[in-house]
């Protein structure tokens, strides 16, 4: 299996990488490390870097300095069309991937590229298209899709050589909550079950609270803001806040109540004192949950 | 400068530079090569001016090595190339072609295309035309950028476009242009859309938020043009007449 061609302990590893585009965005010095079998997030605002990075990542952009590795390879050292043993990539827009007559070509293209045989890409294509719930399209058009289904089968045609790393572009972009959720479902069980690197870029911060255990790369501007885990970065709220990103709805609603009812950490509240001031404010907290 | 300058001055000198490069005598061109590349030089950012020069010289070092090459070839002689007569025609021709693209290409990179759009409509050319056009010549950049996308979703699935049989290469590229092209369909049906919501077309006579205005600059610039371009007939014309 292609995954088992990557046995760097660090699946992606950063090192003083520069990169500037002709246009002036330049990306300055950015160093981090994701390891093997991992879900990380690149997050930023527009324009911060992320897709950048992302494209780093597979190879599709040499670095100006520094290194990049992926799988313990220098990226320089590969062909981007080598990469695709490693990387499985989702686009932010499927229908700028697809071009097959049916999603089942579609789906098996790469493991058709990668060299695996009818019978085994068969296969695979069967259990992966089970999986993601998007067997009864196999015989379909990629055009006649929707939103939702051109993006399962964006996924599937991304996994089926069975890739260390799996790069998402933006993947909730333009997705109504539980069409969220549902993708969110589909990248935990990419990690949880099926060991793959889960590496996604997006300005949503409502992954940080749907996604508590990844990794987070916060950019601006094309400089790291902060490397590291999600509950070290949501004890910092003030980094979101100074990064042009909103707070997860949850955690502003929480810090609004312990500002409100003087109940952070220390206060020394009682369970007694907190009912009472709650029913105080009542009204107040009320209307900021109908917010 | 050249910013400065009206797009129909520009429009003029790039007009004058297909006179120029058609039926100018060696004076007339040499002037006028001179007075584009100076008009350039000193008009518009050196390193645009030296990037235009740059890929306009390359291009014309290729074709005039094919022009050695085959001229050499159909005289069955390499002895052709040391004729004067003959490296002068390809040197001339280089001249002529040099001085066309400098000219187009200062009122391609110097004027926005909203003041193209204004100049052709000042020319007579209706407006649906005229930003049909201009839209164009944006959209190129657009599709490249968008090609450039694709070829790099397409290469990290695998795709090699330089490997395999005649069959595969086809279908290597097909993996590249059907994308390429439903997303340039999809586009141009969103921006359709989005002009047609704006009421583009709505009116035949539009009128314009800004409109530029001719300097004294720009009735030198195409008072030297005219006497550049027109000087050798109207002497050739007054020496017959005397």
């Amino acid at each position: 299996m292609p995954r088992d061609l990557c046995r760097a302990e660090e699946a992606v590893v950063f090192k003083d990488v520069s990169f500037s585009y002709s246009n002036g965005f330049t990306l300055m010095d950015v160093s981090f490390t994701i390891r093997s079998g991992e879900l990380a997030l690149i997050m930023g605002p527009n324009g911060s870097g992320k897709t950048t990075v992302l494209k780093l990542m597979a190879g599709m952009l040499k670095p100006l300095s520094g290194d990049i590795y992926l799988c313990g390879i220098d990226t320089r050292r590969i062909k981007l069309s080598e990469a695709a043993r490693y990387v499985g990539y989702v686009p932010q827009n499927p229908w700028m991937a697809f071009f097959n007559n049916t999603v089942f070509n579609e789906i098996t293209y790469v493991a058709r590229n990668t060299g695996l045989s009818k019978e085994e890409y068969e296969a695979r294509a069967l259990e992966v298209s089970s999986w993601l719930n998007i067997a009864h399209l196999l015989q379909r058009s990629p055009y006649s899709l929707s939103e939702g289904e051109a993006r399962r089968v964006s996924i599937a045609a991304a996994i089926i050589h069975d890739p260390s790393v799996v790069l998402l572009d933006e993947p909730t972009a333009g997705l109504d909550y539980l069409n969220k959720i549902d993708y969110v479902n589909i990248v935990q069980k990419l990690v949880l079950r099926r060991g793959h690197t889960v590496i996604m870029s997006s300005h949503d911060v409502d992954l940080l609270t749907l996604f508590p255990e990844a990794k987070v790369i916060l950019l601006n501007n094309g400089r790291l803001s902060f490397n590291g885990y999600i509950r070290d970065l949501l004890s910092r709220a003030h980094l979101l806040l100074s990064n042009n990103l909103l707070l997860p709805a949850p955690i502003a609603l929480s810090t609004y109540l312990n500002e409100l009812l003087g109940v952070g950490e220390g206060s020394g509240a009682s369970v007694e004192e907190l009912v009472e001031r709650t029913v105080l404010r009542k009204d107040v907290i009320g209307e900021l949950i109908c917010r | 400068m050249m910013y400065r300058l009206h797009p129909v001055t520009k429009a003029i000198i790039a007009l004058a530079s297909i006179v120029v490069a058609s039926i100018c005598p060696l004076a007339c061109l040499t002037a006028f090569l001179a007075f584009v590349v100076s008009l350039s030089f000193v008009g518009m950012e050196f390193t645009k001016f030296l990037r235009i020069a740059r890929s306009a010289l390359a291009l014309i070092l290729v074709l005039a090595l094919f022009s050695l090459i085959y001229g050499a070839l159909s005289a069955r002689s390499l002895s052709i190339i040391l004729e004067a007569g003959f490296t002068q025609g390809v040197i001339v021709g280089s001249m002529r072609l040099f001085q066309l693209m400098l000219s187009f290409a200062a009122l391609f990179s110097t004027t926005r295309p909203q003041s193209i759009v204004r100049m052709l409509s000042k020319l007579g050319v209706p407006y649906k035309y005229a930003y049909i056009l201009v839209l164009a010549i944006r959209y190129m950049s657009v599709m490249m950028s968008d090609f450039q996308e694709i070829y790099d979703i397409q290469a990290i699935r695998g795709l090699r476009v330089d490997s395999g049989g005649t069959l595969m290469r086809i279908r290597s590229t097909l993996s590249l242009f059907i994308p390429l092209i439903v997303a340039s369909i999809d586009r141009l049906n969103d921006m359709s859309i989005a002009l047609e919501v704006k009421g583009f077309g709505l009116s035949k006579h539009r009128s314009y938020a800004f409109t530029e205005k001719a300097s004294l600059m720009d009735a030198v610039v195409i008072a030297l043009t005219s006497l550049i371009v027109a000087g050798p007939y109207l002497a050739l014309n007054s020496a017959l007449v005397k």
